[in-house]
């Protein structure tokens, strides 16, 4: 049986590796048609950030990262409430499209899935 | 049910925040590492880790001589208690 996996991106993007690490494994795993699902939370919210030049710190932006993931069926992708509206983020901030999840969703979200990767 | 295994020091890290942020009723937190000081007498998160069932590795406890400081809520465990819980509990989840 596939083990349903859920990513949690917690960490700012640019700052650290982790942010990128948790897409790669996202890429690496749809690759291998896992079932994958990704919450971004907290801090992690700004990875899906429009705007984004990450050339500008000699990095590869998130934005063009997140932005292929439709092309590899990676779709499940979610969003903290309280943590896009601390930073005063709307949906339309965002490079793709994700679904806002209310703190009891969230619990339940990470209740469903097997396998949690968190970054 | 989820394990939630916290590694960071509460005062070096959002973990434990981000954490009891997210958590579940049912679901436990086990403190390894630098975490282990959530647990001590002096902790600003002793209210917030009372509301669930807490576990702290007794090593990382020893190690830093905080085994007289801790509140009677949490119990201690072993390496081999660390596996058994991960074994019960449906998945584990890291916070670090």
């Amino acid at each position: 049986m596939t083990k349903r996996i859920l990513i949690i991106c917690r960490k700012p993007p640019y700052g650290s590796s982790l942010g990128r690490e948790a897409l790669d494994i996202a890429l690496a795993s749809s690759v291998f048609d896992q079932s994958l699902s990704i919450l971004f939370t907290g801090e992690g919210v700004w990875q899906l950030h429009k705007g984004q030049k990450g050339q500008q710190v000699d990095q590869k932006g998130y934005d063009k990262l997140l932005s292929a993931f439709p092309l590899y069926e990676i779709n499940d992708l979610y969003v903290d409430a309280k943590s896009i509206e601390q930073r005063q983020l709307t949906q339309d901030d965002f490079v793709v499209d994700t679904q806002t999840l209310n703190s009891d969703e969230v619990k339940q979200l990470m209740a469903e899935h097997d396998v949690l990767l968190n970054f | 049910m989820i394990l939630h295994i916290v590694n960071p020091s509460p005062f070096d890290s959002q973990a434990l925040a981000d954490c009891l942020k997210h958590i579940s009723e049912q679901d436990s937190i086990l403190l390894i590492e630098n975490a282990v000081v959530a647990a001590d007498q002096s902790s600003p998160f002793l209210e917030q880790l009372m509301s669930h069932t807490v576990y702290v590795l007794k090593n990382d406890v020893e190690a830093r001589g905080l085994q007289d400081r801790l509140h009677e809520h949490f119990s201690l465990v072993s390496d081999d208690g660390f596996v058994e819980l991960t074994i019960a509990h449906a998945s584990s989840m890291s916070w670090y």
